[in-house]
């Protein structure tokens, strides 16, 4: 997938501006607080209709304004072009235009515009909480299976209602019936997330193993396990096993008013040599099997969607070092379009005007909400 | 300041309560119905009352109706061992216009959501288990939102250990239309509910 025209109103710092991108790798350098970021986030964005750094997207309005518009022209491996514009505005809400059209579900649209990040956050996720390795899946399987993301609404629609019955029940309000029905609901769509992220994971287990050997040189050996507090017994389908521990819950789960069983509270673990990374790994360690796992994310979505997905790079020069990241591009294989952001362009510099792993390589200065294509 | 007269006022702000209609649509319908003739005015008024007098709720079935009993509910040639359960009135209109039912219908005005302080109580469910006498099929055809499903889950608990059956409405390709334009979660949904030839 490629983008090749990106335009922003109103978003963050850019009051206005258009840009042109190409095959390769872009830097996009500039100060701190330029608004490289923003760039990427407003890619981000038009592929997932969601940015990486907030949750409301007020904060994406810049300063005093009423509303912001991203749009942008891709094309795809095929040579279909793809042409999507999202505007937001609080009065408004989001609407998003495929091609011309208005989407009336945004669940169909995303994952046509396959898209890999890493940013700084991204290296914690081996050592910080579960709710990051969730939201990690739930990001890769989104753009792969429409299904998985119908499913993850529902389930978390199902969550909050079921949530709210227990907290009723806590005051002493309660019809069995209905707490039943929505665990009924739960279970249905619960075991389609387990069973998709338990495949994915299984195959994202190999890949990351085959590249954490290509990136350290060692014999050393790293798996993922899907970790899921629904336990199947023998001879015990999934949702069987899932009623039980519904059934054993119920009470804790009124005293909680919360719902305890579920993939909702699943999580992923990481191992080194067979001992979890969390607690046993170094520094380089952590940061070499990132960069192996988001090498399997992007693997992953370029098998399920039979294109290079786009690459983002934000920020990551203070963490990696310049051999970590050409490492990583070369194991890449054919990469559509990389975007990197970096306060300065030394390390490109130095690599003079050759290119990654034979792809070329484009600058764009930013300046105060600014942005311009610079020589090489 | 406001300088509009105050009964205009009032009426501006009592269009402005309508589903859909915001502050300057509302301002406009007022002007208009200021500057059309009485008898126009008159007609609106008197049947904006008689909606509200002579329209209640059939007593069996909970759709609008001017009689206690609505039409549907009282033709014999329907078959009576039948009910389709919908959310609301709406729903019926669109049935009623394929021709193909000749049951009869039950409106629950709504699904149940916790979040919105909806429950079972809320809605016409009672009414619905109070009229299963004879009856040999229920057909849920509630939307397909996580909140209707579960309002149908919870009805099918309630219904099925009485011995009657419970199907609800397929969900499926849209006839006439090439698979090449189905979406794609409509498609895998439809894979997973396929059908044996
Ligand atoms: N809604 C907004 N309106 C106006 N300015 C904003 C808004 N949101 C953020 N900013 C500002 O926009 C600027 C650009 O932010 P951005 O994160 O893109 O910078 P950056 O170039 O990535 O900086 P750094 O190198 O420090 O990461 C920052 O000064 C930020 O404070
Ligand atoms: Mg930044």
């Amino acid at each position: 997938m490629k983008l090749q025209r990106l335009s922003l109103v109103n978003f963050r710092n850019y009051k206005e501006a258009h840009i042109q991108f190409f095959e390769g790798v872009h830097v996009i350098y500039g100060e701190n607080g330029s608004g490289k970021t923003s760039i990427l986030e407003a890619i981000h964005y038009l592929a997932l209709t969601k940015s990486f750094r907030t949750t409301n997207d007020k904060n994406l309005i810049l300063n005093t304004e009423k509303m912001f518009r991203i749009q942008g022209e891709f094309s795809s491996g095929q040579g279909t072009a793809i042409q999507s514009a999202i505007g937001y505005s609080p009065a408004n809400g989001k609407s998003l235009t495929v091609n011309g059209q208005k989407a009336q579900k945004f669940s169909d649209y995303i994952g046509e515009i396959p898209l890999v990040l890493l940013h700084p956050a991204d290296l914690t996720l081996s050592q910080g909480g579960p709710a990051q390795r969730r939201r990690f899946l739930d990001i890769l399987l989104s753009q792969s299976s429409a299904l998985y993301l119908h499913s993850l609404i529902q389930y978390n629609r199902s969550l909050r209602q079921r949530n709210q019955l227990l907290s009723e029940a806590r005051e002493g309000k309660c019809d069995p019936q209905l707490l039943k029905s929505w665990e009924e609901n739960l279970i249905a769509h619960g075991t389609e997330l387990i069973r998709k992220r338990q495949e994915a994971t299984a195959r994202l287990s190999e890949s990351v193993k085959q590249h954490y050997r290509g990136l350290s040189n060692s014999e050393d050996k790293v798996k993922i396990i899907y970790r899921c507090n629904v336990e199947t017994q023998s001879n015990q389908s999934l949702a069987e096993a899932y009623h039980r521990l519904f059934e054993q819950s119920r009470a804790k789960e009124v005293e909680y008013g919360t719902t305890l069983p579920g993939p909702h509270r699943d999580d992923l673990l990481f191992l080194l040599s067979g001992k979890p990374l969390k607690d046993y790994a170094s520094q380089g360690e952590h940061k070499t099997f990132i960069i192996a796992l988001k090498l399997a994310e992007f693997q992953h979505l370029q098998q399920q969607r039979l294109q290079a997905p786009i690459l983002l790079f934000d920020d990551i020069f203070g963490e990696l070092d310049a051999n970590r990241i050409q490492q990583m591009l070369q194991q890449l294989g054919h990469i559509g379009q990389v975007f990197i952001t970096t306060t300065s362009r030394n390390f490109f510099d130095k690599m003079g005007p050759a290119s990654i792993s034979d792809l070329p390589i484009h600058y764009y200065r930013v300046e105060d909400g600014g942005v311009a294509a610079t020589e090489a | 300041m406001n300088t509009l007269p105050q009964a205009l006022q009032q009426l501006i702000a009592a269009f402005g309560r309508l589903p859909g209609i915001g502050r300057k649509t509302a301002t406009r319908l007022a002007f208009h119905i200021l500057n059309e003739s009485a008898q126009d005015s008159e007609e609106l008024a008197k049947a904006i009352l008689r909606v509200k007098n002579d329209i209640k709720l059939c007593s069996r079935c909970l759709n609008f109706s001017e009689q206690d009993i609505c039409p549907i509910c009282s033709d014999s040639r329907r078959n009576q061992r039948l009910i389709c359960v919908v959310e609301d009135s709406q729903t019926i209109l669109l049935i009623e216009k394929t021709n193909e039912f000749k049951g009869l219908y039950h409106v629950l005005g709504g699904v149940i959501s916790p979040l919105d302080g909806i429950g079972p109580e809320e809605l016409h469910i009672k009414e619905l288990l109070n009229r299963l006498e004879g009856v040999e099929e229920v057909i849920l055809a509630l939307s397909p939102s996580t909140e209707g499903e579960a309002t149908s889950i919870y009805l099918s608990r309630l219904i099925k250990p009485q011995g009657i059956k419970i199907t609800r409405l397929a969900r499926g390709i849209p006839l006439g239309s090439s698979l090449e334009f189905v979406d794609e979660l409509t498609l895998s949904k439809a894979l997973q509910s396929r059908s044996e030839m």
